[in-house]
C-alpha cells in the first residue's frame, strides 16, 4: 500500500489503524476531513485521533468500512437481502 | 415496571461522553468553536482539529444547545465579512476588483470549512428547525454585506467603466455580426413579405432582451 493512499487512525488508547483512504471515505465525515479545502491538522500529517473512541470500536469501524465497500456495487438480490429491502 | 420512578438517561453513542454538570459547559464549547472560525478566517486552519471542532459542534447539538451554536456562528460570520469590506473599500481602481475577488473566494473557502465542521448540526438542528444552512447562510450574509451602501459607491463608480469596455463593446459587435449574418440568409431564402415579419419579430425580440438586461440608456441606443 503506498503512502498517498492510506491515512492512520487513531483510537483513544493510541492503537494506530492504517488502512486505505478509499475505505475511510466511507464515512462521510471523515471524507470531508480529508478533501476539506482547507488545511485542518489532520489532512497535513494524514493521520486523524479520536480521543473519544476505544480501540475495539475502532476496529470494528475499519472492518465495518472494507466490508461496506466490498459490498457496496453488490446486487441486493445476490444476497438475498431484496426481500429486507422492500420492506423499508 | 418501575420505569416512572428511575430517571432514564438515553445516550446513542457508545463512547463515554461529558456529562454536562458544568453550567458553562455550553459557554466553553462555544469559545472553541468561535476560536476556530477566527483562524480559518485569518488562513490559520492548520493548527486546529478538525475531530475537535466536529465533536464540539456535535455535543452542543447534542446537549441541544444548537440554538446558541448558530446565533453564535451568524454574528461571527457577520463580523468577519465587516471586517473584509472594509478591506475592499479601501482598496481603489483595478484592484478593488483584485481585492474583492480574492474575499469572494476568501470567504467562500472558510465557509466550506466552516461548514464541514458543523455538517452535524447542518444535518439535525437545522431542518428540525427549519433554519438556513450553514452554506446559504454564508451566500445570504455576503450578499447582505454587499447591499451596504458605502461600498456600492465605490462599485458604481468603477462598475460603469468595466461594463462599457469590457463587456458592452464587444457585445454589441457580436450582436451585430450575428444579425448581419442572418438578415443575409433571410434576404436570400424568404419573399419581401416574409423577410420583413422576421424583421420585425427579431426587433421586438431584442427590445424585449435588452430592456431585461442592459443598462436604461443603452436601450435607446439599440
Amino acid at each position: 500500500m503506498k503512502k498517498e493512499d492510506t491515512v492512520k487512525l487513531i483510537s483513544a488508547e493510541g492503537f494506530e489503524f492504517v488502512i486505505d483512504k478509499k475505505a475511510a471515505m466511507v464515512s462521510q465525515t471523515i471524507r470531508n476531513m480529508l478533501t476539506s479545502p482547507g488545511s485542518f491538522a489532520e489532512t497535513e500529517h494524514g493521520e486523524v485521533t479520536f480521543p473519544e473512541i476505544s480501540t475495539t470500536i475502532l476496529e470494528k469501524i475499519c472492518q465495518y468500512f472494507y466490508w461496506s465497500l466490498q459490498y457496496a456495487s453488490c446486487n441486493v438480490e445476490l444476497l438475498g437481502l431484496a426481500d429486507c429491502q422492500h420492506e423499508h | 415496571m418501575s420505569s416512572g420512578q428511575k430517571k432514564r438517561n438515553f445516550q446513542i453513542e457508545a463512547f463515554k461522553h461529558k456529562v454536562v454538570v458544568d453550567p458553562k459547559y455550553a459557554e466553553k464549547t462555544w469559545k472553541i468553536l468561535e476560536h476556530a472560525i477566527h483562524e480559518i478566517y485569518n488562513h490559520n486552519a492548520s493548527g486546529l482539529s478538525f475531530e475537535e471542532l466536529y465533536r464540539n459542534a456535535y455535543n452542543m447539538v447534542l446537549h441541544k444547545f444548537g440554538e446558541k451554536l448558530y446565533s453564535g456562528l451568524v454574528s461571527t460570520m457577520t463580523f468577519h465579512l465587516q471586517t473584509m469590506s472594509k478591506c475592499i473599500e479601501d482598496a481603489h481602481g483595478g484592484s478593488f476588483l483584485e481585492e474583492l475577488n480574492i474575499k469572494w473566494s476568501d470567504h467562500n473557502k472558510a465557509l466550506q470549512m466552516i461548514r464541514d465542521i458543523l455538517m452535524y448540526m447542518d444535518r439535525t438542528f437545522i431542518p428540525s428547525t427549519h433554519k438556513t444552512p450553514v452554506h446559504e447562510l454564508g451566500l445570504n450574509l455576503w450578499r447582505d454585506n454587499r447591499a451596504d451602501e458605502k461600498h456600492n459607491q465605490n462599485a458604481n463608480g468603477f462598475g460603469t467603466f468595466v461594463y462599457q469596455e469590457d463587456f458592452e463593446k464587444p457585445f454589441l459587435e457580436v450582436s451585430a455580426d450575428f444579425y448581419r449574418a442572418e438578415s443575409q440568409e433571410f434576404i436570400e431564402c424568404s419573399d419581401c413579405g416574409d423577410y420583413l415579419k422576421k424583421a420585425e419579430r427579431r426587433l421586438n425580440e431584442e427590445i424585449e432582451r435588452v430592456s431585461q438586461y442592459l443598462d436604461a440608456k443603452k436601450v435607446k441606443q439599440r
